[in-house]
This record gives structure tokens, C-alpha cells and sequence, in this order.
């Protein structure tokens, strides 16, 4: 890791599965102990620093930020990237509205110094269909994947998306994904912001979110690289399975989630629930594509929602498993989970905890 | 060097084709061309005269082929650059092509040539209607190109300077209604006092020059001084801005 003059950064070892979330911010790196193991900040002072440390380590970085941060990464994956080949996408790219799809891409092609590749990214990112049609009126889920086609062109070392999965659907989020995925394995090293950690976690790299303008890491729950780090704040709103007392299996037992909704608790039936979410240090009950904050640890969650087809794909998220459509995989260490749920939502699911799952629904 | 004479290319195709799709382009290429129509139907009685009497035709001639050139560059080459680059701007397709490992200087020149060669085109046509005899073609096509090129890098900074395309109409505004002096000044002695040292102020005494037979190096020397200080002077306003403008808003 190459540690950026003035910042502060904390390590902490990517092996410990327990390993606290967050370890004591402001730690200088040259204090911590790194005991020889391969070990990752986890805390760096501005968006700037995390850019250029990570990038500079090799790593692809996803922030979870402010629009202010995205700028300062933006500015940052400039100055880092270098000579290396660079591709761009930022949320407020327009114009070209008299172009063509089809104009459009081989414009950039050529720029690119390569004309033929245009063909290839209407292939590969679904446009082809589109290719007659004017820029200015394409939807703006089809107005991104012509971004990724664009940076396809491009051949990029390193790339950099704001808001990356945002207006996409499920069919265009897989396209997108797939493309990320497979250029990481190709040794792109991707920079993206925007909101929430839950699409953070979904892309190959390390996951970071923000605090009052420090970035913290969302940890690594197991061993191996990858996005799967469980968010910071799952242990920081955790507790343990003590005081539970275990289920009989022959009792009725009424289970009611209690959320908040504005002054209002509601208590919710576990078979609406289509995930749970712990994110900057708040556990969220989604039904519907509504977050609902809940007072009650993840462990806890995870010890009352199991025997209702809940399963803990991740450190930060538990889901039913009932609402999971699509498995996806589109790196060695990334695997999502695509939900049935109103916005067909996609969450990460741990390396380790795969197999687990497999094993446990018998999935072949 | 490959690389950038394609990118130049790509960039110079891209442009061109944007002018003709363009609307408002189009009404700043398609303006000279009406208004030396219409100059056709306000001068018919001079065009008339003209036929008969040798110093009026100088004087017919020398009003249609200036206010030609005048037009040609002062609407084309001002008013599609800032136009063209503030869309840009606004659209942030700039940033876009800059983010794309295309040189703020790149987009630049690739503008700037699709410029001078509209205005060549629509110079062609324009004279083409005037009726002059094409002896005179060669040194009007000369003197407008060598017109255009500080009207170009002016309209090149201003554009930059233009925020959108709103800003873009007040931008352009100064820079047209100097390049339409010279029109005016066998009309109005207060323009001729200072049409002179106007941007297409020497080119058009040049063009006169070369109508009556008399142009000489004395005779010249101040023209081709006073456009080469407003090429001078454009050239210096753009290299010490365009990277600083070439920033999105």
C-alpha cells in the first residue's frame, strides 16, 4: 500500500472475520501493527486520499459520498491514473443530441484509434437495436449503457463512474456488471461513487462510505479479495444471539419486526420484508423499495427472520430468500443476489457465504 | 502524430456534420448568402448604372464584394464558433471529449477549420451572387481567409467564455457588429474613421485596393498591419486563456 503524504489511514488484518468495523480513526499507518499479514486501510481523511492510496495499491475503489467527495475523486483519479488509458462516465454527461447511436459510438471509436470497435460495444452493451436512433431520445437507463459503450471504446487502465447503477433495471444493470466484472479480471482498476453501499458492494474492489467527510472501509468478512466486505456499521448496531431463546419448533410465537416510520413504529410481518440492510451504523427493513430503520441488531434480526426463509448473505444483509430471483457472478470473488422485490434490488453475497447457501437450499 | 491527425479528423467530421444539423449554425450560414440576395434587389438601380459606367461598377463592385466578405466573416466566423463551443459547454460534451484524451487544443483547431471553411463556402456563394467578375475570385477568397483567422480565435475565446448558448448571443454580439464596420463606411464618414482598424478593416481596404488597381506594398502596409496586430491579438488572448476557458461550468 502506498500511503499518501498527510493522511491518515488504519489498518486493520483482512484475515480476522471479527475484526472490528471501524478501529480507532486518526491511527497513523507507520503505528498500527501490521504482524507481516497482508493488511488494508480502512480509514482515510478525504476522498482524495482514498483514490490515489487504493489506486496506487492496485485496487479498484467504490465510495458511498457526497457530490462534493465525488468531485474531489474525480479530480484525484485524474491526477492518479497518469499515463495510463482512461475512460470517464459522470452523471450530468450530455449532448451529442444531434448523433446517432450508432454516429455516436463510431465517433469515439475513432478517437479511440480504433473504428471497428464501435460494432462490438452496440453488441455488448444491448443497443443495437437502438443504433438509428437520435442520442436525445434515448431513455436514460439506455443513455448510461451508451456511456459504457463509450468507455468500452477505450480500453481503459482505469475508469471512473459516477452513479453508476442508478437508472438501471435489472436486464441493464446485469449488462453493466458484466462488463465491470470482466474488465476488472482484465486488470482495469475501476473508481465509482455514488449512493447507496449496497451497489458499492455489488462491483469487484474494496467499498468505502462516508462519515463527516472520512471514508470508512467497509470490511472484508472473510479471507480474499473481492467486494464482499460486510459495512462498517454491522457491528457497530450488532449485538450477539444471547438472551434469544431457542425455537422448539412446536410453540406459536408471534414475530413482529418493529421499524420506524417517521414518529410511528411499525411492526412488521417477516414474509414482507424482502431484505435487511445495515448501513452508517442503521439496520433498514426494506418492503416494498422502502428502507425502514429498526432498533434491533443484525444478529438479532438474523436469529428471528432464519425460520422465515431469511438467510445472512452478508455481514450487512440478511435476505429472504423466497424474494431471490437470479444469482449472478461476474467476477471469481462477486457474486450478487438479484431480488422479485418492487425494485428488482441487488444485493452482494459474501464469497464464503455462496457455498453456504448452496449447501443449505440445495442449490445445484 | 497519427493518433492526432485522427483524432483531428474525427473531430473535424464531427463538427461539420453538427453545423449543418444545427438550426441556429445553419441561419448564420444561410444569413450572408440571403442578405447579399436582398442587397441585389436594394441596389438594382446602381447594379443598373453600373453597366454603363465604368466608376460605378468599381463603386458597385467594391460595396457588393466588401459587404460580402464582411458578412461572410463576421456571421460565420464569429457567430457559429461561440454558438458551437458554448453548446458545448452547456452540454458538458466538452468535458466529455476532454475526458476522452482530447486535447482542449485538439477540439480547438478542429473548430476553427471547420470555420474557415464554412466561411469559405459561403463566401464562394456569396460572391457567386454578386455578379462581380471572377478575375477578382482569387484575391477575395485570399483576403477572406486571411480575415477569418483572428475573427476565428477571437470567436474561439468568447465562446469559451460563454457559459451556454444564451450567454453566447451577447458574447458574439461585440464581435459581429465590429467585423460589419467596414460595410458601412462608404456610408458614414464616422465609420470610415474607424473601420479601418477594425478586424476586417484592413482586409477590406485591401480588396479595394485590388478593385481600383492600386494596390502597391506602401498602400498595403497598413491593412495587412492592422491585421496582423488583430491576429496577434487573438492568437495571445487564446493561448493565454483556452486551457483556463476550456473548463466546464
Amino acid at each position: 500500500m502506498r500511503a499518501t503524504e498527510g493522511s491518515k489511514v488504519t489498518v486493520t488484518a483482512t484475515a480476522t472475520a471479527k475484526a472490528p468495523a471501524v478501529t480507532e480513526a486518526g491511527c497513523d499507518l507507520a503505528a498500527c501493527d501490521l504482524a507481516g499479514r497482508d493488511t488494508l486501510p480502512t480509514e482515510y481523511a478525504c476522498a482524495a486520499d482514498l483514490v490515489r492510496g487504493e489506486l496506487g495499491a492496485g485496487r479498484s475503489v467504490h465510495l458511498e459520498c457526497s457530490r462534493e467527495a465525488m468531485r474531489e475523486a474525480l479530480a484525484a483519479t485524474k491526477d492518479a491514473a497518469g499515463p495510463r488509458r482512461t475512460a470517464f462516465y459522470l452523471e450530468d454527461d450530455g449532448g451529442f443530441d444531434r448523433d446517432t447511436v450508432r454516429s455516436y459510438l463510431r465517433f469515439f471509436a475513432r478517437l479511440a484509434g480504433d473504428g471497428a470497435a464501435a460494432s462490438e460495444a452496440l453488441d455488448r452493451f444491448a443497443l443495437r437495436r437502438h443504433a438509428g436512433m437520435l442520442v436525445s431520445k434515448l431513455t436514460a437507463e439506455e443513455r448510461v449503457l451508451l456511456s459504457f459503450a463509450r468507455m468500452s471504446l477505450f480500453d481503459p487502465e482505469v475508469c471512473f463512474c459516477e452513479r453508476p447503477l442508478l437508472e438501471l433495471g435489472p436486464d441493464a444493470r446485469q449488462v453493466v456488471l458484466g462488463w465491470i466484472g470482466a474488465r476488472s479480471e482484465a486488470g482495469t482498476l475501476f473508481v465509482t461513487c455514488g449512493q447507496p453501499l449496497r451497489e458499492a458492494l455489488l462491483m469487484p474492489g474494496r467499498a468505502f462510505w462516508e462519515e463527516e467527510g472520512r471514508f470508512h472501509a467497509a470490511e472484508v468478512d472473510e479471507g480474499g479479495e473481492g467486494g464482499s466486505g460486510a459495512a462498517a456499521s454491522s457491528d457497530a448496531a450488532g449485538g450477539s444471539d444471547e438472551g434469544v431463546a431457542p425455537f422448539d419448533g412446536d410453540e406459536f410465537r408471534v414475530c413482529k419486526i418493529a421499524v420506524k416510520a417517521g414518529d410511528v413504529t411499525l411492526l412488521l410481518d417477516p414474509r414482507e420484508i424482502d431484505f435487511v440492510e445495515s448501513a452508517n451504523r442503521v439496520n433498514y427493513a426494506s418492503v416494498r423499495g422502502e428502507l425502514y430503520p429498526t432498533a434491533l441488531t443484525m444478529d438479532e434480526l438474523e436469529a428471528e427472520l432464519e425460520r422465515f426463509g431469511f438467510f445472512r448473505c452478508h455481514r450487512s444483509y440478511i435476505v429472504n430468500v423466497q424474494k431471490v430471483s437470479k444469482v449472478e457472478r461476474y467476477t471469481r470473488n462477486t457474486y450478487n443476489l438479484v431480488l422479485s422485490d418492487a425494485r428488482h434490488s441487488s444485493l452482494p453475497l459474501s464469497k464464503g457465504r455462496a457455498e453456504e447457501m448452496r449447501t443449505r437450499y440445495r442449490w445445484k | 502524430m497519427q493518433s492526432s491527425i485522427a483524432k483531428l479528423g474525427a473531430l473535424f467530421e464531427k463538427d461539420a456534420r453538427d453545423m449543418l444539423k444545427n438550426p441556429t449554425m445553419l441561419v448564420t450560414v444561410v444569413l450572408p448568402v440571403a442578405m447579399i440576395v436582398l442587397y441585389r434587389f436594394v441596389y438594382r438601380d446602381l447594379l443598373a448604372a453600373a453597366e454603363a459606367d465604368l466608376a460605378v461598377r468599381l463603386a458597385s463592385d467594391g460595396l457588393f464584394l466588401c459587404s460580402a466578405l464582411c458578412l461572410s466573416v463576421g456571421m460565420v466566423g464569429s457567430m457559429t464558433l461561440v454558438y458551437g463551443i458554448a453548446e458545448e459547454k452547456e452540454k458538458h460534451t466538452l468535458r466529455t471529449l476532454m475526458l476522452a484524451n482530447v486535447s482542449a487544443g485538439q477540439v480547438a483547431l478542429a473548430k476553427g477549420l471547420v470555420c474557415l471553411a464554412m466561411t469559405l463556402l459561403v463566401g464562394t456563394l456569396c460572391f457567386a451572387l454578386t455578379g462581380v467578375s471572377w478575375n477578382a475570385f482569387p484575391a477575395f477568397i485570399g483576403l477572406t481567409a486571411l480575415g477569418s483567422v483572428p475573427v476565428i480565435l477571437l470567436g474561439l475565446v468568447l465562446g469559451l467564455a460563454s457559459r451556454d448558448q444564451m450567454t453566447a448571443g451577447l458574447s458574439s454580439m461585440p464581435i459581429l457588429l465590429l467585423c460589419l464596420v467596414p460595410m458601412f463606411a462608404p456610408m458614414a464618414p464616422e465609420a470610415e474613421a474607424v473601420a479601418t482598424f477594425t478586424p476586417l478593416g484592413g482586409v477590406v481596404e485591401l480588396m479595394r485596393l485590388v478593385l481600383a488597381g492600386e494596390l502597391t506594398l506602401e498602400a498595403a502596409a497598413l491593412p495587412l498591419a492592422v491585421t496582423a496586430a488583430w491576429t496577434l491579438l487573438g492568437a495571445v488572448v487564446f493561448k493565454l486563456l483556452y486551457r483556463k476557458l476550456a473548463q466546464d461550468n
